[in-house]
């Protein structure tokens, strides 16, 4: 809301105050001053001349050279283009020196051979109005000499406040000043109504019926007829109020209801009477199939929702938003009828957002419109036509005075009742813990806001609220409105007294944080990206439409249409990431984010569900279980990373290390030990499951009791390329179910069996076995070594295909270590179960010793 | 004891005396090139089978019999007293052999050891929101959390924003296209109702999180990061609510910074306020990050709407408490220093590898 410093000034006195004061008196009112534009259009010397003398330019037919006294000093010779510059006349005249708007300087010249000491202005030319011919004509009793901006107050104050929705009250300058007027305690000055303007015998209701078809549409309704009117342009003061406030300037009528509606919050629309088919004003729903052309021009179909005024045929506005082109008030129009109404707010709401438009109306009428001024504002309105007009007749323009009716027309669908709120003293001191505010200093705050104690016993007052205060509902509500007069400054600093807290936290929670600070720890770097994915990731990832993650959530209204898809795996993120990094040149990066993932369980299929997706189907440990019972979507808690190849580059004490499936696995070992999770197991992925991994360098992760923790894996080379990636060396990259995680880490461990006093013996092994059998199951066979007495450790140290090794054989070679807990064992012992291991193998894998 | 000169014994001690002479000789000879390896010669020259020491113990057989206790005494010292030098003498060597090692071997310790790209990092969102949620434990606040695509009962009804009214425009809401009533969280105010909805008064909440509006620009980003906290108890006032907030900012920018409250309007509070920080940079005297203002937005907060209250199952009149919401994004630029936002969630390794992994 733009706030004309001069303007507010008409209602109340603020003559003593800085801008500083007031803004900040405004903003301590909630009135939050967004900024402060100073207005001085015209610098220099721009003042009141008269023409002494015109003749007609030597070398052209359409100047003039005038000689124009400027009250002080010779007369001025100024070469003028204008048909109006004739002997006499009083104009705006800018001297050499002087700049006007659009930063045109005023130089000495010479026009078609003559010397030229100024300029004679144009109301385009002093910023003051579009286009218009000829040089302004000022009255005769214009004081020569005197700074033309000055003389129409040029100079201003522009306050820029930006209102909360819920203080429609101050969408009108006077709902400003009123509250000013509370926290300075200065008088309010509401401009009063003129009856003698009024014409007796005129009376609306021979003009023009009113019909509302039901409180849905509009509670109240005015109409009042002004006849003999006249579409001028509007005096100076008037087309400078409506500009200043960023609306533009259009006809003297038009103007007239813009600056009664920037004045007191409420809209106004003037009809040409002669439009009206049939005397009939209705105020209904639009038909199936209707259309109106509003005045911007534009045909616009209309829904069963919106809110119409119609003639007897014929929509003739979109009610609350925008007039009709066919009933507008044109340069020919006499007879008018102000329509000042109230029109559901909730309606105009949907209609100005299906319709794209959002005007000052429509602007004011979602928020609540004041129902009982209407007709005080109808008369207003009226009254303004009737001052702007008489000035204009004043000043030589050939005008009839407009006719006000004195009676207008008033339809209520529904009867109303005045709002009262109670509001106990006690409940506002404690509340704001300002125990020194008493009744009488409460009382008076919001009398000067509009609230009229109704009934007072003891400690509970009771307040009619202003119909102007659509917002106030409750007694806290009074209570800010005292609260916020009295000034949030002087309530008092303290901190609350209360119990110990012993509120849960989710274990979850802290486990985030743990894990981030492990993967930093690591190395990796955190990043945080934005959770949409298009169409063409999941065709990059392959996941198709069967696929668990295609069971996507989807907004309705994307920041980018094909990105409309919640993310159902947090990786690509990441890979989004790494190309930032390549774009900037950057090899090598190594990054994780723990953010949570969206699925849609309508869309996942109910059975059949592969293991590793099975966990889709449970609700995150985040929501409360409360929450849990609500027909809402899944999110789950995860974390994901990528290594970039190089994993490390090379240096002067190292080579290049390519990022490897095992360097992945490593780092997630190492990364769930820290955690106390141990008795691990991985798998070969199922390319269905991940097809964007490398189907023979991933892994699935699964804890003790097969719950699944993750993925790690080489990015699939068809995945890599989608994304513009070299599809040879492709990123490592892994996502855990940090759910999943944070529980396995609660799994109890038992840590006693503690070391051992007795030195082991070790012995090494190199076993060739069928090139297929793989680690795991070497693990499976020493687990199932039923004659185990000693054997305390394996660990692989050689894996070997090549020279020596039968093709289809390979070579592995193992450390082991024997270890008793009550004796030191003998060659003896270790032969003997070595010699049973052997046996134990080659039966289980056909290990052959090498 | 004989004193006999030419006898056998006054024999062993002339030899003694000529082995220690010896020895010393050797010594003075040692130090010049000491080395284990030296010291381990003169201990086989002195007390190795071959020895000296070891050859006058063998001419104790040819003594008589009354002399062979002395002269073994005699020889006996001398053999403990050249094995206790010798020993010191090996210490010295090998101390000397390591010194000389360890000034041979001497490292560029100024070399570079970091080969990979990056190096562990934390993001500065999670940093700060770390170093806001420990000075909210602190104060004895809980953290608590919630959905981030959430019903619009839990985002705005609860809160008493009434269907198609304004104050809901004042957040850029993303829809979920296919159910009805389900949208991406606007703010994390949503959590005072998942809170409530299951525990009882008193609370102390905060709750940090991710936060959508369908906004885009260079200060705005569809996804941001805020905290909730709010305080429910009988008796909880405004005054309350300002010490809390002032001690809160107090704790995380400075002392001396000062704090304001101005009133404003958000659905679920009443009263309503903004509040201020004096700007950390120009501590109030006015700069180009405060708009010359002094001051810096940093969020909202007000006392709990009773509307809430009983949206929730909360008795309205015997509960009060304040709630306050905050951006965690434009904290972290301004305690980093930072001046582009969209920065923040561009995964650029050079930029976010510069931050440290505890805050």
């Amino acid at each position: 809301m733009r706030v004309s410093l001069r303007w507010l000034q008409e209602y109340i006195d603020l003559a003593d105050l800085t801008i500083g004061e007031i803004s900040s008196t405004l903003t301590q009112l909630g009135l939050e001053v967004e900024g402060i534009e100073l207005l001085a259009p015209l610098k220099g010397d721009v003042v009141v001349g008269q023409i002494l003398k015109a003749v007609t330019h030597p070398n052209a037919d359409k100047l003039r050279v005038c000689t124009v006294d400027v009250g002080k000093g010779e007369a001025l010779k100024i070469v003028c283009g204008a048909p109006n510059a004739r002997d006499g006349i009083k104009v705006v005249v800018a001297r050499i020196g002087s700049v006007l708007p659009k930063d045109f300087k005023i130089k000495e010249s010479k026009i078609r051979g003559e010397d030229s000491f100024g300029m004679l202005c144009s109301e385009a030319e002093l910023g003051l109005s579009e286009g218009h011919d000829g040089i302004i004509e000022l009255p005769a009793d214009a004081p020569l000499g005197l700074s033309v901006s000055e003389y129409w107050q040029l100079e201003d104050t522009i306050i820029e406040i930006g209102l909360t929705p819920n203080r429609s009250d101050c969408l009108g300058i006077i709902g400003i000043a009123r509250d000013l007027s509370a926290r300075l305690k200065r008088p309010l000055r509401v401009p009063t109504l003129h009856p003698a303007w009024h014409k007796e015998d005129l009376d609306s209701t021979s003009k023009v019926r009113v019909q509302i078809s039901s409180a849905q549409e509009s509670l109240r309704f005015v109409a009042l007829h002004v006849g003999h009117v006249t579409a001028a342009s509007s005096p100076v003061w008037l087309q400078q109020r409506v500009q200043r406030a960023g609306m533009r300037a259009i006809n003297l009528i038009v103007d007239a209801t813009n600056y009664v509606m920037l004045e007191t919050g409420h809209p106004i629309h003037a009809y040409d009477e002669r439009d009206l088919r049939g005397g009939l004003i209705q105020v209904r729903r639009a038909h199936a199939g209707e259309k109106l052309k509003t005045l911007d021009g534009q045909d616009r179909d209309l829904h069963a929702d919106d809110i119409v005024i119609a003639d007897a045929e014929q929509a003739i506005g979109l009610a609350g938003i925008m007039g009709g082109a066919n009933s507008e008030v044109k340069s020919d129009t006499q007879n008018i009828i102000i329509e000042v109404a109230h029109f559901n707010p909730s309606l105009i709401r949907k209609t100005a957002k299906r319709q794209g438009i959002h005007t000052e109306a429509s602007h004011r009428f979602e928020r609540g419109i004041d129902v009982e001024r209407l007709a005080w504002v109808a008369q207003r309105v009226a009254e303004v036509i009737y001052l702007a007009t008489q000035e204009l007749k004043d000043k030589g323009q050939d005008l009839p005075l407009p006719e006000i009716a004195s009676r207008w027309i008033d339809v209520e669908s529904e009867a109303r009742s005045i709002r009262r709120v109670t509001l106990r003293l006690s409940r506002l001191r404690k509340m704001t813990a300002l125990p020194q505010i008493d009744g009488t200093e409460m009382t008076e705050i919001l009398s000067r806001l509009g609230f009229k104690l109704a009934a007072e016993t003891g400690d509970v007052y009771e307040f009619e609220t202003p119909s102007w205060r659509q917002d106030i509902d409750r007694e806290v509500d009074l209570i800010e409105e005292v609260v916020r007069v009295y000034g949030y400054d002087r309530i008092p600093v303290k901190l609350p007294r209360m119990e110990l807290g012993a509120l849960p936290e989710h274990p979850l929670i802290d486990f985030i944080d743990e894990s981030k600070v492990s993967f930093a720890g690591f190395g990796l770097s955190e990043v945080i990206t934005f959770p949409f994915m298009s169409g063409e990731d999941f065709a990059a990832l392959g996941i198709d439409a069967e696929h668990p993650l295609a069971a996507t959530v989807k907004l309705a209204n994307p920041l980018v249409e094909h990105e409309k898809h919640l993310r159902s795996i947090v990786l690509t993120g990441l890979i989004k990431s790494l190309l930032e990094n390549r774009r900037h040149g950057i090899q090598g990066a190594q990054l994780f984010e723990a953010a949570r993932s969206f699925h849609e369980p309508r869309a996942l299929p109910t059975e059949g569900l592969s293991p590793v997706w099975g966990h889709l189907k449970k609700q995150g440990a985040h929501i409360s279980l409360r929450a849990h019972q609500d027909d809402r979507v899944l999110e789950h808690n995860r974390i994901a990373g990528l290594l970039d190849q190089p994993f490390t580059m090379k240096s002067w004490n190292q080579g290049e290390q390519a990022a490897s499936f095992f360097q992945g696995k490593s780092l997630l070992l190492r990364y769930l030990r820290g955690f106390g999770i141990e008795s691990l197991r991985f798998t070969p992925i199922e390319a269905k499951d991940f097809p964007w991994l490398h189907p023979g360098a991933a892994a699935v992760l699964w804890s003790q009791n097969s719950q699944f923790l993750g993925y790690v894996g080489e990015l699939h080379p068809r995945t890599a390329k989608a994304y513009g990636l070299d599809f040879q060396n492709t990123p490592v990259v892994f996502e855990l179910d940090l759910e999943a995680i944070q529980l396995a880490s609660c799994q109890p461990a038992s840590y006693a069996s503690g070391s051992v006093k007795f030195p082991p013996v070790a012995r090494d092994l190199a076993l060739v076995v069928a090139s297929t059998i793989s680690y795991s199951d070497f693990e499976r066979s020493f687990a199932s070594f039923k004659q185990k007495k000693h054997l305390k450790t394996y660990r692989v140290f050689d894996v070997y295909q090549g020279t020596n090794i039968p093709a289809g054989k390979k070579s592995m070679a193992f450390s082991l270590q024997f270890q008793a807990a009550d004796r030191t064992l003998t060659d003896q012992d270790v032969e003997k179960e070595l010699e049973a291991l052997l046996v134990h193998l080659k039966g289980d894998l056909s290990a052959e010793l090498r | 004891m004989s004193e006999g000169k030419g006898s056998p014994l006054q024999e062993t001690t002339s030899k003694v005396a000529d082995i220690q002479l010896g020895l010393q000789h050797d010594l003075d000879a040692l130090k010049t090139q000491l080395s284990p390896r030296a010291v381990e010669d003169l201990k086989v020259k002195y007390l190795g089978r071959k020895g000296q020491v070891t050859a006058l113990m063998e001419t104790l057989k040819s003594l008589p019999k009354e002399e062979k206790p002395a002269a073994g005494k005699i020889i006996n010292e001398l053999r403990q007293k050249l094995e206790g030098e010798l020993e010191i003498w090996r210490q010295k060597a090998e101390d000397h052999a390591l010194e000389q090692s360890l000034t041979q071997h001497k490292l560029d310790i100024s070399l570079p050891v970091q080969t990979t790209t990056g190096q562990g990092s934390l993001h500065p969102v999670t940093l700060m929101r770390r170093v806001l949620l420990a000075e909210f434990r602190r104060l004895g606040f809980t953290v608590y959390d919630g959905p981030e695509v959430d019903l619009d009962f839990y985002n705005f009804s609860a809160l008493n924003f009434k269907d198609d009214h304004p104050a809901r425009d004042m957040q850029d809401t993303f829809f979920i296209g296919e159910r009805a009533k389900t949208i991406l969280r606007t703010h994390t105010s949503n959590i005072q109702i998942h809170a409530m909805m299951v525990e009882q008064a008193p609370l102390r909440i905060v709750a940090p999180g991710r936060t959508y509006r369908c906004d885009s620009d260079l200060t705005h980003t569809p996804m941001f990061h805020q905290i909730e906290g709010f305080v429910v108890d009988e008796g909880i006032d405004m005054g309350d609510m300002k010490g809390v907030i002032d001690r809160f900012l107090k704790a995380v920018f400075g002392q001396d910074l000062a704090t304001r409250l101005r009133p404003s309007f958000f659905p679920f509070v009443e009263p309503g306020a903004e509040f201020d920080l004096q700007c950390v940079a120009c501590r109030g005297k006015g700069c180009r990050i405060c708009k010359q203002t002094g001051w810096l937005e940093l969020g909202g907060l007000g006392m709990i709407h009773p509307n809430v209250f009983e949206a929730v199952g909360y008795d309205s009149d015997r509960y009060t408490g304040f709630a306050f919401g905050f951006g965690i994004d434009r904290i972290a630029m301004l305690r980093y220093g930072l001046a582009d936002l969209r920065q923040l969630f561009e995964g650029n390794q050079q930029f976010l590898g510069q931050f440290p992994i505890h805050p």
